[in-house]
């Protein structure tokens, strides 16, 4: 056997021995993939940023956005939160403009996972943020 | 043997008349603590941001120099959403002809979305402009409506996938 050889069936055996670690570190750890999920009779829609980005849906999503407005002469406008979401063929919103709510938002990231409820009238009552490491990160 | 039969009678009667006084007593007590009247029910449907509206506009026409005046009803106790609104805002104010017209606008722009089953990205874009002109408790009423017709999926959002606004 070659020089050339030797090398190659030692590289070889070296990376067949390193195949059962590089398994074991890739399985490891909680994972969890939360769909957007809603329920409309309990007022109540949930989901994982990473795991509704990664759906194999083509509309599927979920999340907050708070809009603050330059403010004119006569109002000081206070910003307003809308979270919303859809899946399948069912859209949600909610809005508010109650502080607590608003900064329960500002904790949002890429990989957080949502869950919020309203009121009958349409009012933000929960929302939960959650960063957690099982949640799904976003592949883009 | 006849006093004891009187002695009896007499003490029935006395005994029947004691009964008589103390069930009248309880009934007595009883209506005491009922309340004395039943509480007023108000049976008619008045939304108080529309009368305020209204009573803005009056009093706007009447007065234009009366603009930054504080606003005479307050809601008894308002949701703590209201209240912080309406802590950050000078808008204790009579409104603006303009965020009244910005207010009539954007309900007649969910009116006309219900109307369609839709939001597009037009009215979107409309709310959108209408937002800055509106004062909190407009924004708040507006965007419930909106928000109760997406839930109950009256209408279908076919504009940019989640902006409302």
């Amino acid at each position: 056997m070659g020089k050339w050889a030797k090398i190659s069936v030692l590289g070889l055996s070296i990376g067949l021995l390193a195949i059962p670690f590089l398994g074991k570190e890739a399985a490891a750890g909680l994972k969890s993939n939360v769909l957007v999920g809603v329920n409309l009779n309990d007022r109540h829609a949930w989901g994982a940023m990473g795991a509704a980005r990664n759906s194999s849906s083509l509309v599927e999503y979920i999340g907050c956005g708070v809009e603050t407005a330059w403010s004119s002469g006569l109002f000081n406008l206070p910003p307003v939160v809308t979270c919303s979401g859809r899946s399948g063929n069912t859209t949600f919103m909610c809005t508010s403009m109650d502080t607590k709510i608003i900064d329960a938002t500002r904790a949002l990231t890429a990989d957080a996972k949502l869950d919020f409820t309203w009121s009958p009238s349409g009012e933000c009552v929960t929302l939960d943020v959650s960063i957690y490491s099982d949640n799904a990160a976003k592949i883009p | 043997m006849l006093a004891i039969a009187a002695s009896a009678v007499w003490q029935a009667r006395a005994n029947a008349r004691l009964e008589r006084e103390l069930g009248q007593l309880v009934t007595r007590l009883d209506h005491a603590r009922e309340p004395t009247s039943a509480p007023a029910q108000c049976v008619a449907s008045l939304d108080p941001t529309l009368l305020r509206q209204e009573v803005s506009r009056a009093l706007t026409g009447l007065c234009p120099s009366s603009v930054a005046q504080p606003r005479a009803i307050a809601p008894a106790v308002p949701s703590p959403a209201t209240a912080n609104a309406e802590d950050q805002s000078p808008a204790n104010a009579v409104k603006s002809d303009e965020s009244i017209k910005a207010f009539d606008d954007a309900n007649r722009l969910v009116d006309d979305a219900l109307a369609r089953h839709t939001w597009s990205q037009r009215d979107v874009e409309a709310l959108r402009g209408m937002m800055p002109v509106l004062d909190a408790q407009a924004r708040r009423d507006v965007l419930q409506r909106l928000a109760q017709a997406v839930n109950a999926q009256q209408i279908a959002v076919t504009g940019d996938s989640h902006k409302f606004f």
